[in-house]
């Protein structure tokens, strides 16, 4: 399988999965961000470009669907994703404590950059009670997810990009 | 033969120029709303039928839940149930008498909630903004449905919200709850003017904003609130909401007050669409 249509799949799955299965669920009051989680697990995995990469068209995909300026959401994802490309080399990949902590950091990240742009600077300025009631319980079941989706999303990475390094073997 | 490594980047160099170009695509989306339509639409057009797909099996999954968190609670409820069967046998037929009562009621109320100078639409909400920052979704109707940009949007008999961009076969609809948006409105009674705009926190509790309300202005708790005849988006009329808390502002000149929306917004499945435009020149 090649890289780019593995990350475009997996990128179009992670979408559908935020916006319209749990985002259909009543019961479910805050979306979890897995976009997000893609973006640093692939980040983590297969080093900044990739991640930036990743984040940048995740993001893109978000604004195309429902930004007001499209950009907006594609410049933060792939900061997150260039950032955490650099954790790789530091931390074990094999146990998902290091990744969990990323994805608080991370997200923590996002809704911190979020509210800075998309709310500060409209005057919005009770930065604790929009800390407290949505990005808490959003970093919250993003590190949920990242526990769950963590080690197969890892085994699928690992698998295509050895594959892909084989098939640029053969040429060589 | 061919060969893969082509051309190198640097990872902070490919930052630096993504960076750029997501600055320039803020800035020429902000001022060029031709360019995010066309990105949108594409977009859209290829997604639209994995959405639909995903919506049924979100649907279903909250479906099953739903059932088994039910079985549980019929299971608790069916034995204080038969010990309550005797009693409201009893009380049975006087309830029959007020049912037939309430009947003629609601069908009263339907004639005054009813909009019978607009033609409308109905439509599927297909996908929502999962961030948990603003309030758009999608419906799966759009311009080749005779859709536009600024047409109001029903449900549950309120104002649900407005068009803000059209593609072929999907629209996006802002809500009324979107944090900052603002609606022009009244109260219903005295025609009052005020002001109701969406404000995150608020949503917690289930409620918006109600700004700008002259202090002598009569508005006052649980009082209806429409959209106002001065408003440049919206029809007149459109029921919004019931106001809920009010109090003077410190200046003493004014006040402000929460609302209670009509339509519920964690529930929405279908909308109308009113297809009638308001008119502001002409």
């Amino acid at each position: 399988m090649r890289k780019p249509v593995f990350y475009a799949c997996v990128i179009a799955a992670a979408f559908l999965l935020q916006n319209n299965l749990f985002a259909a669920i009543p019961l479910i009051q805050t979306t979890p961000n897995i976009l997000l989680v893609v973006t640093f697990v692939t980040a983590f995995i297969a080093g900044p470009k990739d991640g930036m990469l990743v984040g940048f068209f995740s993001g893109l995909l978000l604004d195309a669907f429902f930004g007001g300026s499209v950009g907006f959401y594609a410049m933060i994802y792939m900061a997150i994703g260039y950032v955490n490309g650099f954790c790789g080399n530091y931390f074990y990949r094999d146990f998902v404590t290091a990744p969990v902590l990323l994805s608080v950091l991370s997200d923590l990240a996002f809704g911190i950059l979020v509210y800075f742009f998309g709310f500060l600077l409209r005057g919005r300025l009770a930065f604790m009670d929009y800390f407290i009631s949505i990005i808490i319980p959003e970093v919250v079941y993003t590190a949920l997810i990242t526990c769950v989706v963590y080690k197969p999303l890892l085994k699928l990475e690992e698998r295509a990009l050895e594959s892909s390094k084989r098939s640029a073997k053969r040429f060589v | 033969m061919k060969r893969r490594r082509r051309f190198h980047i640097q990872p902070k160099h490919l930052f630096l120029i993504l960076l750029a170009i997501c600055v320039l695509l803020i800035a020429s989306t902000s001022y060029n709303t031709f360019m995010t339509h066309s990105i949108q639409g594409g977009f859209s057009t290829v997604l639209l039928p994995f959405q639909k797909g995903m919506n049924r099996l979100g649907g279903l999954v909250y479906g099953k839940i739903g059932s088994i968190k039910e079985l549980y609670g019929v299971m608790e409820e069916n034995q204080k149930l038969q010990e309550e069967i005797g009693e409201l046998r009893r009380e049975n037929t006087r309830y029959q008498l007020q049912l037939k009562e309430l009947a003629t009621y609601k069908e009263l109320l339907k004639i005054t909630d009813e909009y019978p100078d607009y033609d409308m639409v109905g439509a599927h909400i297909i996908s929502k903004n999962s961030g948990n920052w603003f309030s758009t979704f999608k419906i799966d109707k759009g311009s080749r449905d005779g859709f536009s940009v600024g047409m109001n949007i029903l449900a549950d008999g309120g104002l649900a919200g407005i068009i803000t961009s059209v593609e072929a076969h999907t629209s996006t609809v802002t809500s009324i709850i979107d944090d900052g948006r603002s609606v022009a409105a009244m109260a219903a009674s005295s025609g009052a003017p005020c002001m109701v705009t969406g404000n995150r926190l608020l949503l917690q509790e289930g409620k918006l904003d109600v700004t700008h309300i002259d202090k002598d202005d009569d508005i006052d708790l649980s009082y209806k609130i429409v959209t106002s005849n001065t408003s440049s988006e919206y029809l007149p009329g459109l029921l919004i909401g019931y106001i809920s808390d009010i109090d003077k502002d410190t200046n003493n000149l004014t006040k402000t007050g929460k609302l209670v929306p009509a339509v519920n917004f964690s529930r929405l499945d279908t909308v109308m669409v009113i297809t009638t435009l308001k008119r502001t020149e002409g």
